[in-house]
């Protein structure tokens, strides 16, 4: 304690508190000057003089640090949350969390997190202005909000409000869709394209399964890992990451990536390809499992017995049919007979045949034997044999077809929906909100007024569906979002202005490439609201910022994932009293800017949220927190219902649900999609008549033909090349020359998505990922490479694409193939607190790899391509 | 005297509570209303407003040192002085909520029960009771408030005040709160010094 050299003043002196004393009092009158003024504190309810009772409970939720979706049991001990785990009732991470679980606990006390409303008073936007916050109340901020809404509504300019979404939990239509459209908007814009949608392209256009799928891992003996790091990002890393350990014992497991990923570290191969050329090594593979006569008979068939031709030799191409005599008469036959597939021999004449391990070793840089090794290695375990495809060769300018090759394997290993194999989500049993489409019993039209049809009819804001961009979701052309094209059509006024933005649970203005567009267009939009727990590069070109809830310990929602052969559903619930005014982003905040906007005579949205009733008692909603509440219990009733009781675990009713957080669906049921796959013939498609007719509808749209469509889509082939998988040379921005290595990005065991990087946790152990090292963010070369160069680790370099640039440390590592530099993506905030930022607002601690990623897509699925699609030079600083 | 210096302890928590809170006309009026009498802590204050005060500048170098966004110049919360990795909701911070609850009090400000308006608060009403009990004559129950003043002061507010409020001077762009951060940790430090420990106090009752 500071102790001041200042003598006390006589009157402070022992005697004369004696002497005061006992004179009995003193002229101080009065007892109202005793009365304290107390504003912050109140006299405790009985209840709460139980402070610090020491105990303790575990509480049900959901982490959303990853997509993983796993259910958690948070500690609570006295109102304030201490320890994470995971929830033993779930059957898809089964009492499992990874290492990312417990970042959350120094986000949720994050002394830089959003405590109250704010509004911009610095009208100007940009980089180097700063905002200049102040609180203000929610009132306000909601009242502004809604005189903004109201304003477009008057002017019959609802279509350029816009709303974007970055994570979500499944009261997101409540936000996203409803909301949109009760105002009049097209313009509800997803994250969806910054995610791995180019994943999703080929398992649809082979086995009609457009998602994520889950792995049969334990009962595999051989898995291809392929741009995919289980043990670390992307899919039930939870599961994954604990029965790993069995699979190794049991599987070969091969891994393709241009690093040394966690997973390529414990495998028992790895294939460092170059980056690009995934498409080479994947018909290669196909045609070595054909030549050696290894493709699944039960699942793909096998040649007609009475066919001339029984084998796949290279080159040759092979006839569809062979004329045979049956009873005296001359007949045609097929020369392969598919089971549950369709278009092999077409696959292999148009492509594979002269696609050798040879050939594609000379591309893809691997050792031909290792190709041939692994290629038979998968054909000898098949069908216990899986192609496990994740973002990495797929989500690039020319990743469709890669994606179409890579998991087109697993129809030859026949371990598509099999055991050992990959397979898709179960069923389960979750319902729509009020106004869904299918509803007869609530339907939205009633809430749509002239107003809303007139607006809802312009063209969406990312040019979706433009020539250029068919983002063919579920073979309908136009239905995929196109993210990071928004920016562009925000910032031409393409097909118009926007004037209204909330966006929530994002970071466009970080997390999407080519990142500085995002800023000018920000700068653009005359009026934004950003809606999250942490202030971020997105919130600084905002107008209105609103603290939310954090979706870990103060929010009700839910999700589902799956793994282990089950989905589960999982509830976001509130296990803690959040400590300051936050508010639920897809719920409580909806339903505050309704009422505002009914008190200002627009009453359809908040008479649409009415409906939104209590199953249990028939209730409807009348404040924000019922109608949040309600809203979960609606859309989960056929879970915790016995009443409606479909399928999975079964629920005494809601109380019992909420207490255990999880519900759990029955398990896998293998083959049952074989002879249903929901392609346009019901089988696997190795040539893909599912493709053609989405590519033949969208080229009919736009007036041209399909090689038209290739060729608008920065697409090589032409003619019947467009319905099957096959090698698309890499599309990669940066001359060799002047730009001489191929950026990797990849993810860390630790990301939040990109919202790690102000906890102290992330950076203490970031050397978690190999190469990578604490509290630096380091851009890996190998030695080979780094030596040429004069670099040494440690060195400030900066790598320079021909979009932009980016500052960090340099490492020399064996991991990295040489002609790559590897560099994992989340750091780089230039304002995201003070972890995070090295001098907040000006230099950020690391770089941002969007900042050096140009923005570019595969435009089939609408995926930002993010690997293989740059290179860089790299100088020391 | 004693009492009439322990109440205007009391009511300079108070009133330095107050200024930590968001800047308002309600403060600007109170600082102008402190009258001759008042010491010449209070004196400065009042003065280091400005004449006329600029609301708007005082509204954002509050933001900037105390609210957010993006990031405090001086997060306003003990655990994040007294624990590592600056945290909130720590131990201390549970603590600190303890503290309240054994003199019968609860925390209703929408903030850890660390924060400085808070913590300020509950010496505001400590030196008040001390006050209360002393013109009262009441020996020990006097005792027991200058006990919990120095106490506190021993394991919350004292222990992180100064490196707070160097902070704040440090980054403050106006005068207000340049002005209140010296004022307050000075204030701290010579209230830790006067604080008289219950022996005394009993001592003097017996004499």
């Amino acid at each position: 304690m500071n102790r001041t050299d200042q003598t006390p003043e006589p009157e402070q002196t022992r005697q004369t508190f004696m002497k005061g004393l006992a004179a009995g009092g003193v002229a101080l009158a009065g007892a109202a000057m005793f009365v304290p003024a107390l504003k912050a504190l109140a006299a405790a309810s009985g209840s709460a003089r139980k402070v610090a009772s020491g105990k303790g409970e575990w509480r049900p939720t959901t982490c959303q640090g990853c997509t993983s979706w796993c259910a958690v049991q948070v500690y609570v001990q006295d109102e304030r949350a201490i320890k994470i785990r995971g929830n033993p009732h779930s059957k898809v991470n089964n009492g499992n969390c990874c290492v990312r679980a417990h970042l959350a606990l120094q986000q949720v006390y994050d002394p830089d997190r959003l405590r109250t409303p704010l509004k911009r008073t610095n009208p100007k936007k940009g980089r180097n202005e700063d905002p200049k916050f102040v609180p203000i109340s929610w009132d306000e901020a909601l009242d502004t909000i809604a005189d903004k809404i109201k304003e477009l509504r008057d002017n019959n300019e609802t279509h350029k409000y816009m709303l974007m979404r970055g994570r979500y939990t499944y009261m997101r239509d409540i936000i996203y869709d409803r909301m949109t459209k009760i105002i009049g908007s097209p313009n509800n814009i997803s994250h969806s394209a910054i995610c791995a949608e180019a994943e999703k392209f080929g398992p649809f256009y082979t086995e009609g399964l457009w998602d994520y799928r889950q792995y049969d891992v334990l009962n595999t003996n051989y898995a291809l890992v392929w741009g995919a790091d289980p043990l670390s990002a992307n899919r039930q890393v939870s599961h994954y990451s604990s029965v790993w350990g069995q699979v190794m014992e049991r599987a070969t497991i091969a891994v393709v990536d241009p690093r040394l990923s966690a997973t390529a570290a414990k495998a028992d191969e790895w294939l460092p390809i170059k980056p690009g050329e995934d498409g080479a090594l994947a018909v290669a593979i196909a045609h070595v499992l054909l030549t050696e006569g290894l493709w699944n008979r039960e699942f793909v068939g096998g040649f007609h017995p009475q066919s001339p031709v029984q084998a796949f030799e290279a080159g040759t191409e092979i006839p569809l049919e062979f004329t045979a005599e049956v009873d005296g008469k001359s007949v045609k036959l097929p020369t392969f007979e598919e089971n549950h597939t369709h278009g092999l021999v077409e696959w292999w004449n148009l492509e594979l045949r002269d696609k050798t391990a040879q050939w594609a070793s000379e591309r893809a840089g691997l050792p031909v034997d290792q190709i041939t090794r692994v290629a038979i290695g998968l054909g000898k375990a098949a069908p216990r044999a899986m192609v496990w495809v994740g973002g990495g060769p797929v989500m690039q300018v020319r990743g469709g077809y890669s994606s179409m090759a890579a998991h087109a394997l697993n129809g030859l290993l026949g371990s598509a929906d099999n055991v050992g194999g990959t397979m898709a989500a179960n069923k389960e049993y979750t319902g729509k909100f009020p106004g869904d489409k299918k509803d007869k019993k609530t339907p939205l039209g009633p809430f749509l007024d002239d107003i809303a049809k007139a607006g809802k009819a312009h063209k969406k804001i990312d040019q979706r569906g433009t020539k250029e961009f068919p983002a063919l979701k579920k073979g309908h052309p136009g239905t995929g979002v196109v993210t990071n094209n928004a920016a562009e059509g925000i910032l031409n006024e393409d097909p118009n202005e926007i004037k209204v933005v909330i966006g929530y649970f994002n970071n466009f203005t970080f997390s999407c490439p080519q990142a500085e567009r995002w800023e000018r267009a920000m700068a653009k939009i005359p009026f934004t609201a950003h809606l999250t727990t942490h202030a971020s590069e997105f919130s600084w070109f905002s107008d209105i910022l609103l603290p939310c809830s954090h979706h870990l310990f103060e929010k009700w929602g839910y999700v589902k994932s799956h793994g282990n052969g089950y989905r589960h559903v999982t509830m976001n619930q509130q296990v803690i009293k959040p400590v300051w005014d936050v508010k639920t982003d897809e719920t409580e905040i909806p339903w505050e800017i309704a009422t505002k906007l009914a008190e200002r005579g627009f009453t359809n949205l908040l008479e649409h949220y009415k409906q939104y009733k209590d199953p249990e008692t028939g209730k409807a909603p009348t404040n924000a927190g019922e109608f949040a509440l309600y809203a979960l219990k609606h859309a989960t009733q056929k879970l915790w219902d016995p009443e409606q009781h479909a399928g999975g675990d079964t629920f005494s009713g809601w109380e019992d649900f909420r207490r255990k957080g999880v519900w759990n669906s029955d398990p896998y049921p293998f083959r049952k999609r074989w002879g249903a796959f929901k392609t346009r013939t019901h089988k696997f498609e190795f040539y893909s008549e599912t493709l053609k007719h989405a590519l033949e509808e969208h080229a009919e749209a736009h007036e041209t033909t399909v090689d038209g469509i290739l060729e608008a889509t920065k697409y090589l082939a032409r003619g019947e090349l467009a319905f099957v998988p096959h090698y698309e040379e890499p599309f990669v921005w940066g001359d060799e020359k002047e730009y001489p290595f191929v950026h990797v990005d990849y993810k860390s065991r630790l990301n939040r998505e990109g919202r790690s990087a102000n906890c102290y946790w992330y950076n203490e152990f970031k050397d978690l990922d190999p190469g990578d090292e604490a509290w630096s963010d380091v851009a890996k070369l190998n030695p080979v490479d780094g030596r040429r160069l004069g670099i040494k680790d440690g060195d400030t370099i900066k790598l320079t694409s021909p979009t932009g640039s980016l500052t960090c440390a340099a490492k020399l590592w064996e991991g990295v193939r040489p002609g790559t530099v590897a560099k994992c993506y989340g750091q780089g905030h230039w304002t995201y607190g003070r972890v995070a930022a090295k001098e907040f607002g000006r230099i950020p601690n690391g770089g941002n790899n969007n900042d050096i990623i140009p923005a570019d897509y595969d435009r089939l699925s609408g995926a930002t391509a993010f690997y293989g699609v740059v290179r860089v030079k790299v100088t020391k600083v | 005297m004693v009492i009439t210096s322990e109440y205007q302890r009391a009511t300079t928590y108070q009133l330095l509570s107050d200024c930590f809170r968001e800047p308002g006309q309600g403060l600007l009026d109170k600082l102008a209303g402190l009258d001759g009498t008042c010491d010449s802590l209070q004196q400065q204050l009042r003065d280091s407003v400005g004449s006329p005060p600029d609301m708007e500048r005082l509204a954002i170098d509050h933001a900037r040192l105390f609210v957010g966004p993006f990031t405090t110049a001086a997060p306003p919360y003990g655990s994040v002085y007294l624990e590592a990795q600056a945290r909130l909701m720590g131990d201390s911070t549970a603590d600190a909520a303890v503290w309240y609850g054994e003199d019968g009090l609860e925390n209703t400000l929408s903030e850890p029960p660390d924060h400085v308006i808070i913590e300020l608060e509950y010496m505001h009403f400590v030196a008040l009771k001390a006050a209360e009990a002393l013109n009262a004559g009441e020996a020990e129950k006097a005792s027991y408030y200058l006990g919990r003043e120095e106490q506190f002061l021993a394991d919350h507010l004292g222990r992180w005040i100064a490196a707070f409020t160097q902070r704040m001077e440090e980054h403050a762009e106006t005068a207000f709160y340049c002005c209140l951060a010296r004022l307050t940790r000075q204030f701290v430090a010579d209230a830790a010094v006067f604080s008289l420990c219950a022996e005394e106090v009993r001592d003097v009752d017996s004499a």
